[in-house]
This record gives C-alpha cells, sequence and structure tokens, in this order.
C-alpha cells in the first residue's frame, strides 16, 4: 500500500462530490484526505484526494473516476514537484506558566495566533502534510479542545518547466 | 415554437429515433403521458414499472438501439432500479425516465418523492435531474449519447413535473451521436497480432460486447483466418453460431467440458469485449494459468479489473478484430484443434436422460427443431437459463437474451415482451423456472393486452432449482426454503390472464403443446413438469478453476 495523491477537475454542479465518494466507498477504496473547492476554470471545480492503494489499484481508482460524466480529468500528483498544502486550525488550553514554553516550540513553524483569551488560544498553520504530521506530534502535550484541518490541495508544480 | 416542458421531451424522444416506449403512468409523469398520448410513439404499459425497465432493456438487447422506460415519482422510480441494474451489469443501453415531484416540494419528503438520482448512482452510466426546462432537451439527448456511447449502460433523466407542464420555446435538439471511442495505437495490435502468429495454443474468450457491438462477422473472420477456436462468456454465446466447428460453448461455472479444458491449456488467450467475471474466472489467480493474455475492450477500466493481462488493446470489438484479421497469418496448423476435437468426442455435455418429466436437455433440442432460425429465446435465471445457455443450439446474433451481470430472477417476462415489441415478426420464446415466472408473471397481462404473444415455457420442478443444486452439493442437502410447496395452477393462470394453458408431462407433450402455441400467435404458457433432483453439470464450484470440475453428483 501506497500513498497517493491525486487531482481531479470536475464540473461544479450538485451531486459530483457524490459520485465520487460513492465510487470509492462503493468499489472499497479509502480516502484518506479530501479537499474540493473552485478552481480558475468557469464551471470547474479541482478535488484533491490522498488515498492508499496498491500499485495496481490505484490505476483501476484512476479508470473508474475517469468514466464518470462529471469528471473531466484525473491526475497522480508526483511525489516531488508537487505543492501539498494543508490548513490546520486547533484550539487549545494553555496556562499562562506553558504559554512562553509553547510559543517556544512553535517558533520553527510558520504559526499564527489569531485568536488568544486567558488560558486558551487558536493555531493556525498552513504548512506541508509532513509539517502538519509534526505540528500535531507537538500538541500532545496540550489539551487540544478542537482540532479542523482541511485535507490536503495540491498543484503539480511540473508544468513550470 | 411554445411547447410544453412533456411535448418538448416528447419531440426529443422522437428526434433520437425513439418509436416504442415502456411507460407505466402516474400524478408526475401526466403531463408525459398526455403528450405521448398524442404522439406517434407507441406506448406500452406493463404491469409492474420492473417489468418495463426489463422490457426496455430487452428491446434494447434485439433491436440494438437504445430502450426506454419511463415511470412515476417514488414508488415508480424504485420499482425500475432492479431492472436499471440489470442493464447496468449487462452493458445495455437504456434511457430511464422519472418524474418527480414539482421543484418547490423537492427535498421536503413530499408525498411520492424519492431522490433517484441518489439511489440509482451506483448502477447507472449517469443520471441527470433536470432542473431547468432550458436545459431538458440538450439533457435527453445527452441521456441517450451517453447510454449508447463506449461501453453502453442506462442513463436516468429525473424531471420535476413542474417543468412538464411549463411553456418553453421549442428548438430541435437533433440526434445523438455515438461518441467514438479512440483505438489503442496500432503498435499494439501489431504486437497482439505477433502473439498471435506465434502462439500454438490460442483460444478467444468472447463475450457480450461482441453481440452488443455489432462484432459477429468481424469474430468470424478472425477465428477462422486465425484457425483460434472460441470460447464464450454467457452473454457472448451467440457471438458465433454453436454449430461452427470452432466455437466451444460456454467457458466457465456451467461451461462446456471443452471450453474450459481449452481456458486451462491454452498458451494465448485473447479475450475480446469480456470482463473475466466470477462466473468465468472463478479463481482468478489460476485462470488459463499457461497462457499469455491479450484483453480487448472499449472500456478501459476492465484492464487488469479481475484478471492481470499481459498485453491491453482497447477499441470496439469490431475495430479491433477487423485490424487484427488483417495482420494476423492465416492459419493451418491443425494440432490444437485436432487435441481440441478430440478432447470435446471424448468429454461430451451430459446427456438427457430420459426420466419420467419433461427432460429439460431433450426440451432444449426440441425447442431448436420447432422454432425458426431467428427465434429469440429469453430466458430467467436459474437452472433452466443454464440449460439453455449449454444446451441450445444458437444460429444467430442478439437470439439469447438473459440476465447474466445482474442474474436478476423475473427478468424475462419483460424482456420477452420487449424482445416482442422489438421484433413482432420473430417468435419469441421464454424459458423460466417456476420460481423465477413467479416473480413477474403478472407481465402475462401486458403480453395479451399489448397483443405482444409470447410463448412461456415453465420448467416446473417445484423446486428453486439452482439454489437447491447447492444445497445438495455444499449444504448437506439442507433444503432450507428452496421446496416452494406451491400450488399454482399455470394452465389456469394463463387462461385468467387471456393467455392460453398447456400442461407437459413429457417431452412429446411439451413439443406437440409448443407446435400448437407457436402457430396460434397467441400468448401461451406450457407448464413441464420437471424433475427437482435434476442438476446443472459440468459445475466448476464457486471460487475455484478448471482443475475443479464437477461432472456430476449422486442423489440422495
Amino acid at each position: 500500500m501506497t500513498n497517493w495523491l491525486m487531482s481531479l477537475i470536475v464540473n461544479n454542479h450538485f451531486g459530483v462530490l457524490t459520485r465520487v465518494t460513492g465510487l470509492f466507498s462503493r468499489r472499497g477504496y479509502n480516502i484518506a484526505s479530501l479537499s474540493v473547492g473552485e478552481t480558475n476554470l468557469s464551471g470547474m471545480s479541482r478535488v484533491t484526494i490522498e488515498t492508499q492503494a496498491g500499485g495496481a489499484e490505484i490505476h483501476q481508482i484512476i479508470k473508474q473516476l475517469e468514466k464518470l460524466e462529471d469528471v473531466k480529468s484525473v491526475a497522480l500528483l508526483p511525489r516531488t514537484e508537487t505543492i501539498a498544502r494543508e490548513l490546520l486550525i486547533i484550539k487549545l488550553i494553555v496556562t499562562a506558566a506553558r504559554r512562553d514554553a509553547l510559543t517556544d516550540a512553535l517558533s520553527v513553524y510558520d504559526v499564527k495566533i489569531p485568536y488568544e483569551e486567558e488560558g486558551r488560544l487558536i493555531l493556525e498553520f498552513t504548512g506541508n502534510p509532513a509539517e502538519c504530521e509534526a505540528l500535531l506530534k507537538l500538541m500532545d502535550g496540550y489539551t487540544v479542545l478542537e482540532l479542523c484541518r482541511t485535507g490536503i490541495t495540491a498543484m503539480s508544480a511540473v508544468n513550470l518547466k | 415554437m411554445r411547447l410544453t416542458g412533456a411535448q418538448i421531451l416528447i419531440r426529443t424522444l422522437i428526434e433520437q429515433g425513439v418509436d416504442t416506449v415502456f411507460g407505466y403512468p402516474g400524478g408526475t409523469v401526466i403531463n408525459i403521458f398526455d403528450a405521448l398520448g398524442e404522439s406517434e410513439i407507441k406506448l406500452i404499459m406493463p404491469s409492474h414499472e420492473q417489468g418495463g425497465a426489463h422490457a426496455a432493456d430487452g428491446y434494447a438487447r434485439v433491436s440494438g438501439k437504445p430502450g426506454v422506460v419511463i415511470a412515476t415519482s417514488g414508488p415508480g422510480a424504485t420499482n425500475l432500479v432492479t431492472g436499471i441494474a440489470n442493464a447496468y451489469m449487462d452493458s445495455v443501453p437504456l434511457v430511464a425516465i422519472t418524474g418527480n415531484v414539482v421543484r418547490r416540494l423537492m427535498g421536503r419528503d413530499s408525498f411520492q418523492e424519492v431522490d433517484i438520482c441518489g439511489v440509482t448512482m451506483p448502477v447507472t452510466k449517469h443520471n441527470f435531474l433536470v432542473q431547468n426546462i432550458s436545459e431538458l432537451a440538450a439533457t435527453v439527448k445527452e441521456a441517450f449519447t451517453i447510454a449508447v456511447s463506449g461501453r453502453p449502460g442506462p442513463v436516468l433523466v429525473d424531471i420535476p413535473k413542474d417543468i412538464t407542464a411549463e411553456l418553453f420555446d421549442y428548438v430541435p435538439a437533433g440526434r445523438y451521436k455515438v461518441r467514438e471511442t479512440p483505438m489503442s495505437a496500432q503498435s499494439k495490435l501489431y504486437l497482439a497480432a505477433d502473439m498471435i502468429s506465434k502462439s500454438k495454443r490460442p483460444l478467444i474468450y468472447g463475450g457480450g460486447g461482441i453481440v452488443s457491438g455489432n462484432a459477429c462477422e468481424q469474430l468470424t473472420a478472425f477465428a477462422e483466418r486465425g484457425n483460434i477456436p472460441v470460447a464464450a462468456s454467457l452473454m457472448g454465446l451467440t457471438a458465433l453460431p454453436s454449430a461452427h466447428p470452432l466455437m466451444l460453448g460456454m467457458i466457465g461455472m456451467h461451461g462446456t467440458p471443452v471450453s474450459n479444458f481449452a481456458g486451462k491449456n491454452c498458451d494465448l488467450l485473447i479475450s475480446v469485449a469480456a470482463r473475466f467475471s466470477d462466473r468465468v474466472a472463478g479463481d482468478r489467480k489460476r485462470f488459463a494459468p499457461n497462457a499469455r493474455l491479450i484483453h480487448i475492450d472499449i472500456d478501459p477500466a476492465e484492464f487488469d479489473k479481475n484478471v492481470v493481462c499481459d498485453l491491453h488493446i482497447r477499441g470496439g470489438a469490431s475495430e479491433a478484430l477487423d485490424e487484427l484479421t488483417k495482420l494476423i497469418p492465416e492459419n493451418k496448423d491443425t494440432g490444437w484443434i485436432n487435441e481440441i476435437e478430440l478432447f470435446r468426442r471424448e468429454n461430451p455435455m451430459p446427456e438427457a436422460v430420459g426420466g419420467e418429466k419433461v427432460n429439460p436437455r431433450e426440451l432444449l433440442r426440441l425447442l431448436r427443431a420447432l422454432t425458426d432460425d431467428d427465434a429469440i429465446l429469453v430466458t430467467d435465471v436459474g437452472q433452466h437459463q443454464m440449460w439453455a445457455a449449454q444446451y441450445f443450439p444458437f444460429t444467430q446474433p442478439r437470439t439469447f437474451i438473459t440476465s447474466g451481470g445482474l442474474g436478476a430472477m423475473g427478468f424475462g417476462m419483460g424482456a420477452a415482451i420487449g424482445a416482442k415489441a422489438a421484433n413482432p415478426d420473430k417468435q419469441v420464446i421464454l424459458l423460466t423456472g417456476d420460481g423465477s415466472f413467479h416473480m413477474n408473471l403478472t407481465e402475462l397481462a401486458t403480453s395479451v393486452t399489448s397483443n405482444l404473444p409470447i410463448t412461456v415455457i415453465i420448467l416446473n420442478n417445484g423446486v428453486l432449482g439452482m439454489v437447491r443444486q447447492w444445497q445438495h452439493l455444499f449444504f448437506g442437502s439442507r433444503y432450507v426454503s428452496t421446496t416452494t410447496g406451491r400450488k399454482t395452477d399455470f394452465v389456469k393462470l394463463a387462461e385468467a390472464f387471456g393467455a392460453a394453458g398447456f400442461a407437459a408431462n413429457t417431452a412429446q407433450e411439451a413439443a406437440e403443446a409448443l407446435k400448437i402455441a407457436l402457430s396460434s400467435n397467441r400468448t401461451s404458457v406450457i407448464d413441464c413438469s420437471a424433475d427437482p433432483d435434476e442438476m446443472v453439470f459440468p459445475m466448476i464450484p464457486s471460487g475455484k478453476s478448471g482443475d475443479d470440475i464437477i461432472y456430476g453428483a449422486e442423489v440422495d
């Protein structure tokens, strides 16, 4: 099993996401992460899916996706030369005594603190999947009240060449 | 010209070449039926929407044109689902049109409201909810385009009732055009031709796409030039006449011994428009274990889905076979064919052994003798279906109509009516079992009322024979729920529906009844008393390979 990142261009109308996710569940494929948003192409959305699959299975997934009328293209993103990002928003309890230790630990990351009150704060972080995982590990020592992650969105940089 | 949505729909159907639809009225399609009533389209009303969907499916399989079925919202729409799923599994072009509640009531669990697009998503190629009358004509045309293009299949169009009443400027959408499937590069065909010319023991595994893709002549030319025997899937049985010397019959679970022998011993398997279903390749790892594999299919998602092949060629069967026939040398080597012939002579199919009742194998031979060459044989699902596949000598494409992938008992009555509607001049015979027939026998009313006479032959063994056979072989003969004990009098039943009823206790009696039925031009039901202990052999148990064939079993 390998982690794959795929990028779909789909028609932007109702039901399309159901068609895509329904295909995954129906055929027993797994979705690890999913994000959807509009694109610069009018009437088109991009769906970014992270999935775990064997080498033969990933080809099946792509071909099955390509059969959907609303799916215009499916691309497997290369491991390198892909800009992959995820947004994390984390609400946690931090006592005044640990506040400085936390910001010290976070200093290597480009973390924003968009909201803070006595004893609790909200962190905002955008990074690649590995950075997100590392940041979440750091949170192990704190009481996390709420955690949001957007799922990965990604773009291949190969076309820049 | 200002027309209602219903009128625009009907005009668009006519533009798509539709001359027959199967439809059941209801609240949300009342405008559509009003418009249908004033059109030249022939409207056939089934007893139940499922029968209508199967009829549209049967119509499509026989005619090669997309079948159309119309149903109302809610239960009308959900009753179509088995029929749509059946068409999906067997790649049959079908356009299902459903009414839905008016737009302002949608999403409120209104009376007879069902999200039929949600329900049918997994069993359609695509479906549409028409949300604006301006999209209606283009959507209907697109539905036909999708249904017939590439690998055919069903498409559903859901239309809210208020759109069918709304007025809009009618602009003809024009006839759909089949979207062409690009063929694989020529280099792949050269590779395939090279593999074929080097093979000493090639085998064609032919599927339903040869029949639906009108590629039977191309298959014959290819097989004859390469001197390559053909084993067919259930769906591919009419691709080559049963009597053709290269035709080995059905391969797989209930396939002929010679087909499975060839599958096991070939050094090259050329799959043409077939999909290696579990009923063919029970053990995916041991199917054609000594062969390199070439897979030709219009749908690339079939490649390596079930069985991993060495070479994939994307394309329609007819174009691909045409090209390959040009590229392969004429093969005069008869070693492999002789070996197959020897095996076939020494390992024939089980013979009909008299018995007290109507012997199914004998019945199928009689049926061939008594029917026209172009007669259409429709089946339901179960033992009778397998016996038909094994013993009926097929002569022409599109004359065997059966539920392959879905295995839907109850398919036969509707499908036979659809087949007759597509071909009123041909004999249409439904071979069914008492179990399958019980599921949709109310369609007898449709056959009688719509003047679409068919001949129904019931192999009545009083049991659900195929499940019972599994219970006998694999469940210690514990016959749970398969001995039905029903007291149905099929002769009286037929008469009650306005059809003719016959009872037959021997094959000869069945033959006599069949002669009368076929010459009467009336819907007829022939109740053939059959032995419940008769089993379908040979059999490769589920998940097993050609090494594990069972040729027979003792009955306690």
